[in-house]
């Protein structure tokens, strides 16, 4: 955020893993440009910065993956393999260039053997996209079941599972879905099949969260959901990831308040969260070492 | 300084260096690199045959007559070429393609030098090997050559083969190793 006024925002952070040397992160933002640098290196996106320190945030508005399209969901699951699994940022960006470039083909209407050319590598990298969502909501699944149930309370029972698009999972597979949906391509000028088409299935008592739970249910899923995330990346990663926790006084109740906290704290990371209240935040629960910087009129103190 | 610093690769201050070792150097040393740069591209040209670089009417490796003509290794550059080369693994002879299909910087199969590679194939070629990158464009562009090959009747019986993926997928043939460029080649498979 650029102060009023000014030209430019800078945040600089020193971030140290265990016994590792440090690393000097550092990102300047002006107006419509971000610049990223990662040890006064220039890096093209925050993915350079996944492989060293692995982070879970929570903000407001993450009813959107309850409520919300596939989008937020399939996000979530993007942003955890981004940061675990370490052929999948390759595999993402080029079934994405893959999608882009056959997609540009249908609309300019170009010959059949152009946009059947990129089928193949379509096919290849939407497979490694489907089978690492897979395997991370298979992972996830069970951890979301286990904290519904203790935020909850009660009887009620949640699931997710994945639903992709394409259940293929072999790329000649894909590239039969694929041919079969040529036409239906053409006429949409879009590629129907494939991982771009994925969604996270969530279920409160066997039924859609979306439709059947109420507010206080879709609250407790989508906390459960986080708390899920935290719990699988920290297994992936063999290391505590930093929580970033945007002020989450507002979205939640009391109770699922004191959930969130203890799962923090029980876990002994490094938490950054901020709050317009600091009532909200009980630093007493969450141990002992906590800063509170406070924001006033465009200038910190402690 | 400028003007160097437009050179690949070349930063602020490499600029500067360069420019302060030019600034000392003898004046010999300096009037023949100025001589050579400014006629390099007068003098070196695509050749007519294949696409390499050259300064006669075909290049060296079109020429050499103990070069096996009934293998054409397709490639995307000058320099992937040259990297294919260092290999010392492949006897035969190149096609250069200058570019890759690739849409989304508008380049089609238009832009691309088939026809001349389709005529090429023509007579006693027994084998075609696509050595485009390993990259969604460099994949496409091989797919899209094999079926041209394929489907024009000249060229149906021509093998078309694709050099093995020991190359990291999204990786720079360029910058591979040697060894593992070279395995690539020998595992070369038929494109189906
Ligand atoms: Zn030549």
């Amino acid at each position: 955020m650029i102060r009023s006024g000014g030209d430019r925002a800078t945040i600089d952070a020193r971030i140290r893993v265990a016994e590792e040397p440090a690393h000097e992160v550092s990102i300047q933002l002006r107006p419509g440009v971000r610049s990223l640098r990662l040890d006064e290196k220039r890096v093209p996106g925050p993915e350079a910065y996944f492989g060293i320190v692995q982070m879970v945030l929570f903000h407001p508005g993450e009813l959107e993956l309850v409520q919300g399209g596939p989008s937020a969901r399939r996000t979530l699951l993007d942003r955890v393999l981004y940061q675990t699994e370490p052929g999948y940022p390759t595999a993402f960006r080029d079934h994405q260039r893959a999608l882009k470039s056959r997609n540009r083909l249908l609309q300019d209407e170009a010959s059949a053997a152009s946009i059947r050319s990129f089928d193949r590598p379509l096919a290849e990298t939407a497979v490694r996209v489907v089978a690492a969502r897979g395997r991370l909501l298979h992972q996830m699944a069970p951890f979301v079941a286990a904290a519904f149930a203790e935020i909850a309370g009660g009887s009620s029972t949640a699931a997710i599972a994945y639903r992709p698009q394409c259940e293929a999972s072999s790329a000649d597979e894909v590239l039969e879905a694929l041919a079969r949906s040529f036409e239906r391509d053409r006429a949409r000028g879009a590629t129907c099949v494939g991982p771009q088409g994925d969604d996270v299935e969530i279920r409160i008592d066997d039924h859609p969260a979306r439709s059947y739970g109420s507010q206080g249910q879709q609250r407790a899923l989508v906390l459960a959901v986080k708390c899920a995330e935290l719990a699988v990346v920290q297994a992936r990663a063999g290391q505590l990831p930093v929580l970033l926790i945007d002020d989450v006084s507002s979205e939640l109740d009391e109770t699922r308040r004191r959930h969130l906290y203890r799962t923090i704290g029980g876990g002994g990371g490094q938490v950054v969260m901020t709050t317009t209240d600091a009532r909200f935040v009980p630093l007493e629960t969450l141990g002992t070492g906590g800063t509170v910087t406070r924001v006033s009129q465009g200038k910190l103190s402690r | 300084m400028r003007l160097l610093g437009r050179l690949p690769g070349v930063g602020e201050r490499t600029a500067q260096r360069l420019a302060f070792f030019l600034l000392r150097a003898p004046r010999d040393y300096v009037t023949a690199l100025g001589g050579s740069i400014s006629e390099l591209q007068e003098r070196v040209h695509p050749c007519a045959r294949c696409g390499n670089y050259t300064e006669e009417e075909a290049c060296a490796i079109c020429t050499d007559e103990r070069r096996d003509a009934g293998v054409v290794c397709v490639v995307g550059t000058v320099q992937d070429l040259m990297a294919i080369e260092r290999t010392g693994r492949f006897p035969g002879r190149y096609h250069v393609l200058g570019a890759l299909l690739a849409p989304l910087d508008g380049v089609g199969p238009e832009d691309l030098p088939i026809p001349a590679l389709l005529e090429r194939i023509g007579d006693g070629v027994r084998e075609v090997v696509v050595a485009t990158p390993p990259t969604v464009e460099g994949e496409a562009t091989a797919l899209y050559l094999a079926q041209a090959l394929k489907g024009s009747n000249r060229t149906a019986c021509v093998r078309v083969t694709r050099i093995a993926s020991g190359v990291q997928y999204g990786g720079d043939l360029e910058y591979a190793d040697q060894v593992t460029l070279g395995r690539a080649l020998d595992g070369r498979r038929e494109i189906e």
